[in-house]
């Protein structure tokens, strides 16, 4: 399966660098999609952080193909680790493992031996994945029997680099800084809403000091080609915002793309660009989006507002309100509080790089859209 | 919302392949995700941004919105 062998790489690279909870879900990702897939059984036992989920995978793949060598080897290097049973015990469970899974699957014939691993480290051979995947099985008991470490060099960097953060807050805080966003509040999952806030007024405490800008009003229409820094915060892709009783986040974590074909009607001087938002209305009155309300920025200092006349064209072409989303651009929304799906269509220039979304006039909460429009 | 973390996990995997121009990948990754997530709205509008036309583009966009129109619904 092509497909598969594609993510089964993604995670590999993953695994490579570091992030092993990325490539667990890779892995548990294709084992759930097919169960058969043994290399993606001997992956996520490689990536496994927990002694049972490990030996669960390889017992899978066991269960798949009663004689591979690397999820026997990785039981016996599993069950050195447990320390508890020794080798002779470990011995009978890959046994009554083998014959267990063997009747299953009728397999007697074990499998030609593999090179041994010190040849490859004589040599200085670049590791291939299979070579990489054993290594990860027999270097359990190295990665997580040990006892518990402290913290990281990396860790303390960011320890330090937090406290930093603190410090500079509370002095300008204690100084009379103000707190130019005061107005929004985000949630986003596992954060409170003070954790938030409080990140907040840090990220809009350094932004003044960074570009001296003046303080930014909500509502602020966006003015054309006015270089903006890069934004304090890049949301979450679930965080929600909140402006003068409007609630606005993206819809999906990935709905944006160049959709051009049935607007071509009115050509675009660009490229169109969709983005599909979820807004909100509590502000107990009845009320539409203003066409300035959400501004998206490039790297090349260009802001584009929301074409109304394109976007309610393209809930039109899609089988009108309700159907591909729930409401159209400049249409005025309820005060219920309810989350509404709308499209939003910008015309942005073919050549602009590093698109971010902002919302009620607030520029130091952006959410990073997509590299280009190509 | 995406009803477990892990989930969650892979979307924010395919949409950083899809930042960083990876699109042949965001999309293999989406479809197998469509197939292990099935009522997922999420993934399917996901999938809406990586649809080769707009007949595939609605089709995902409609599956997305018949979920969350069904988990809508009160029991």
């Amino acid at each position: 399966m092509a497909d598969a062998k594609e993510i089964l790489q993604l995670g590999i690279e993953a695994a490579r660098d570091g992030n092993r909870e990325e490539a667990r879900n890779l892995f548990a990702l294709l084992t759930k999609q097919d169960p058969t897939n043994i290399q993606a059984w001997l992956w996520l036992a490689g990536v496994s952080d927990n002694a049972s989920q490990r030996r669960n995978a390889l017992e899978r793949a066991l269960q798949i193909d009663p004689q591979n060598e690397m999820a026997l080897r990785g039981l016996r290097a599993l069950s050195g680790n447990t320390r508890t049973g020794g080798t002779e015990r470990n011995r009978s469970f890959i046994a009554a493992a083998r014959e267990r899974t063997g009747a299953l699957f009728g397999r007697q014939t074990p499998p030609p031996a593999k090179p041994s691993r010190v040849s490859r480290q004589v040599t200085e051979v670049p590791l291939a994945p299979e070579d990489e995947l054993t290594d990860a099985l027999d270097t359990f008991d190295e990665e997580y029997d040990e006892e518990p470490r402290g913290p990281s060099p990396l860790m303390w960097g960011v320890l330090g680099a937090i406290a930093l953060l603190l410090i500079v807050f509370l002095a300008t805080q204690f100084l009379g800084g103000s707190n130019s966003v005061g107005n929004f509040v985000a949630s986003s999952t596992g954060l409170s809403d003070k954790t938030v806030s409080d990140a907040t007024a840090v990220a809009a405490t350094l932004e003044s000091i960074a570009t001296t800008a003046s303080p930014q009003a909500t509502m602020t229409p966006a003015v054309p080609s006015t270089p903006t820094p890069m934004p304090a915060m890049l949301l979450d892709l679930t965080a929600t915002l909140t402006s003068n009783g409007l609630s606005y986040g993206l819809r999906e974590p990935l709905v944006a793309g160049d959709r051009t074909e049935k607007l071509s009607d009115v050509p675009a001087t660009g490229r169109y660009f969709v983005i599909v938002v979820l807004v909100g209305n509590s502000s107990g009155s009845d009320k539409a989006i203003p066409a300035d309300f959400f501004v998206l920025k490039d790297d090349q200092g260009r802001s584009y507002t929301v074409n109304v006349e394109r976007s309610n064209r393209l809930v039109d072409i899609g089988g009108g309100r309700g159907v591909v989303t729930d409401v159209a651009a400049g249409d005025a929304l309820p005060s219920d509080s309810t989350p509404r799906s709308m499209a939003l269509i910008f015309d942005v220039k073919a050549d602009a790089t590093n698109l971010r979304l902002y919302g009620g006039g607030n520029l130091t909460q952006g959410w990073q859209i997509a590299a280009s429009v190509q | 919302m995406a009803a477990n973390a892990e989930c969650q996990a892979l979307l924010r995997t395919a949409n950083r392949l899809f930042r960083f121009e990876d699109h042949q990948r965001a999309r293999v990754l989406l479809e197998i995700m469509s197939d292990v997530y099935p009522d997922e709205p999420q993934v399917w509008a996901a999938l809406a941004t990586m649809a080769n036309d707009d007949a595939e583009m609605t089709q995902f966009l409609a599956r997305a919105s018949h979920i969350n129109h069904l988990s809508a619904i009160p029991t």
